[in-house]
């Protein structure tokens, strides 16, 4: 049985397949899934070649624009947010000392672009600069057989996490909405366990008051 | 720590489907490509710049908040600026000085001409009161904003949110002339109390017999009415049933036009015939012209009103045209069976008067006309991500993303 690689940061990475839920799923694509393991493929792609760029690419694109996306809010800013991972990812594939630990990386990586994305974005708005509105928000991702109270209840939840802080935010969305674990949402946003379940609490705390209060 | 929701599944994700179209994913790709293949120097030069532009921008914010403090706080306190960045004074032209222009930050305008006295009264972020206290001054009001302008002109009120109106004020009379808009006009002169003064109207109000006199001095109105007519012969000291609306037409040689700098010396000319043309305003028989299509259009009779402008004349009043007329002409267009010509109009409204409540209203009108009637999947994007960008009101958002969405899955 082989051992579980571990991250650069020497916390457990989790699979290093493909993904453990099918996120992100890639319409209208024509292109033939990679039979070759994360390892394989980014030490190829170290050595200059581009298929193995490109299948790495291919097989984590969906999985992290569909998790960067709601959380942005905003299309725009979650294809910026992926292909600016991406070219991080791929530029300094080198610096990663296991290859296997390329899905974690990249995740922290596009993460990191998002809570960038999502700071500057509350500074506009704390100066009054930006007044738009989240077009991608959860809500518009329910799927047709979504029950109307159900979406109400969405609705309520984008609006109490539009007030929350990007970390709460992200650590919260990570759990709930993407259903990851503590140890995953640890090393994705780079942050210790302990780190993550304190914000994952103090979000469930503004939410369960935001939707108490709204209920009253 | 329970779960708030009753209806909402844990994870939330079992009820979304986020799947990502190929488009966007090759679009991903080619942006991530072509920055993988920039020689690594350029990307080390680029980050330099980058840093350069950041130190660069960073000071600059820094002098700026020095400058004009935190701009939240500023908002907080919203008046009206003039274009320069103070507060409006009060402002006198005395006779034989040229017209002034009072610019706001807002692009409305007020030309005070020689011999008057205008006076902000109030200045607060809804509404801007001013006073005229004598001669004669020509406001333009930007339409589209909510700040709501009320000038006092004698014993008369006129209110406006966006337009363009003239008050001529002496001690014998008021008078109010809408050019485009309408206002409301109040005083205890007027019959009824109030009036609604559309475009092209005017409204006298005579001065009661011992009524207050806002000024005692004589103003260039005293030599020359409005209306081209002796006032103090026939209309001085009548009561307040004189205050009937009156045509204006043709439009009268205002004061403010005669002390327009800009209009040079050696023409006889009246010169408020020149000072319209340079603003584009519409001789007497294009002004009936376009009011026929206006009336036409009003009345539901928009293919009476196409005939009558035909694709060029859309396109020719498009350019002098007022949001309202804007979409007045779009709707000519679209509902007389021309949608291309509809474009024009919707096109400009969006640019030129972006914040217009009715600019998110074109950019959906214009999208649907792009991706329904004219087929143009492109435009139709850029129509609806402007329509977005504008603030689509909440009733049109959800087509407006089922209509992106089937763009986006069509590219």
């Amino acid at each position: 049985m082989s051992s579980v690689p571990e991250s650069p940061r020497g916390q457990p990475a989790t699979s290093h397949r493909a993904p453990p839920r099918e996120r992100g799923r890639v319409h209208g694509t024509a292109a033939v899934p990679s039979a070759h393991p994360d390892e394989v493929l980014v030490i190829r792609a170290r050595e200059g070649e581009r298929w193995a760029q490109e299948a790495l690419f291919r097989r984590y694109v969906g999985p992290i624009t569909a998790l960067v996306t709601p959380m942005v809010g905003r299309e725009q800013d979650a294809d910026d947010a992926v292909q600016d991972a991406f070219f991080e990812a791929l530029s300094t594939l080198d610096r990663l000392r296991d290859p296997g630990a390329f899905r974690g990386w990249l995740h922290r990586i596009a993460l990191n672009r998002a809570r960038k994305i999502l700071r500057r974005r509350r500074l506009m708005r704390l100066f009054g600069y930006d007044h738009t509105y989240d077009f991608a928000a959860l809500s518009m991702f329910a799927t047709p057989e979504t029950d109307p109270e159900t979406l109400v209840e969405l609705r309520r939840l984008e609006a109490v996490l539009a007030r929350l802080n990007p970390e709460e935010r992200m650590a919260w969305m990570l759990r709930h909405v993407n259903g990851e674990s503590m140890e995953t949402i640890a090393e994705w946003l780079d942050v210790s366990v302990a780190t993550a379940k304190r914000r994952v609490c103090a979000a469930e705390v503004k939410i369960g008051a935001y939707i108490a209060g709204r209920s009253r | 720590m329970s779960w708030p929701f009753r209806k909402l599944p844990r994870p939330v994700e079992d009820i979304l489907d986020i799947s990502v179209s190929e488009a966007r994913v090759q679009r991903v790709w080619h942006g991530t490509r072509a920055r993988l293949d920039a020689p690594a120097s350029r990307s080390r030069e680029l980050r330099w710049v980058a840093a350069a532009l950041l130190g660069g921008s960073v000071v600059l914010a820094a002098t700026i908040l020095v400058i004009h403090g935190v701009p939240r706080d500023e908002r907080s306190d919203d008046f009206l600026r003039l274009s320069t960045g103070g507060p409006p004074v009060a402002r006198v032209v005395e006779d034989g000085e040229p017209a002034l222009a009072i610019r706001f930050e807002e692009e409305s305008v007020i030309h005070l001409s020689p011999g008057s006295r205008w006076v902000p009264l109030r200045n607060e972020a809804d509404v801007f009161e001013s006073e005229l206290e004598r001669g004669h001054a020509r406001f333009e009001v930007t339409a589209g904003l909510s700040r709501r302008w009320v000038v006092r002109v004698g014993t008369a009120l006129v209110e406006v949110v966006g337009t363009v109106f003239s008050v001529w004020h002496s001690p014998e009379r008021t008078v109010v002339e809408v050019e485009q808009g309408s206002v409301r006009v109040s005083g205890p002169e007027i019959e009824g109390g109030t009036r609604l003064l559309p475009a092209g109207e005017r409204l006298v109000v005579q001065a009661r017999r011992g009524g207050r006199a806002m000024g005692d001095r004589r103003t260039p109105f005293d030599e020359a009415s409005p209306a081209g007519e002796p006032a103090e012969t026939e209309h001085a000291g009548r009561p307040a049933e004189s205050c009937a609306p009156v045509r204006c037409e043709p439009p009268p040689p205002t004061p403010a036009a005669q002390a327009d700098p800009g209009a040079g010396d050696d023409d006889d000319r009246p010169r408020v015939r020149r000072t319209d043309a340079r603003r584009g305003r519409a001789a007497p028989s294009e002004a009936r012209g376009r009011a026929s299509w206006q009336a036409l259009a009003g009345a539901g009779q928009h293919r009476e009103a196409y005939e009558v402008l035909g694709d060029p004349g859309i396109s020719a009043e498009a350019a002098r045209a007022t949001p309202e007329q804007l979409m007045l002409l779009a709707d000519i267009a679209r509902l007389s069976g021309h949608p291309r010509a509809a474009v024009n109009p919707l096109e400009r409204l969006i640019r030129d008067y972006p914040r217009d409540p009715r600019a998110p209203l074109a950019a959906v009108m214009l999208g649907r006309l792009e991706m329904d009637l004219l087929h143009r999947p492109e435009r139709a994007r850029r129509a609806l991500e402007r329509a977005l960008e504008l603030g689509v009101p909440a009733a049109l958002r959800e087509d407006v993303a089922r209509r992106l969405m089937r763009l986006s899955r069509e590219e």
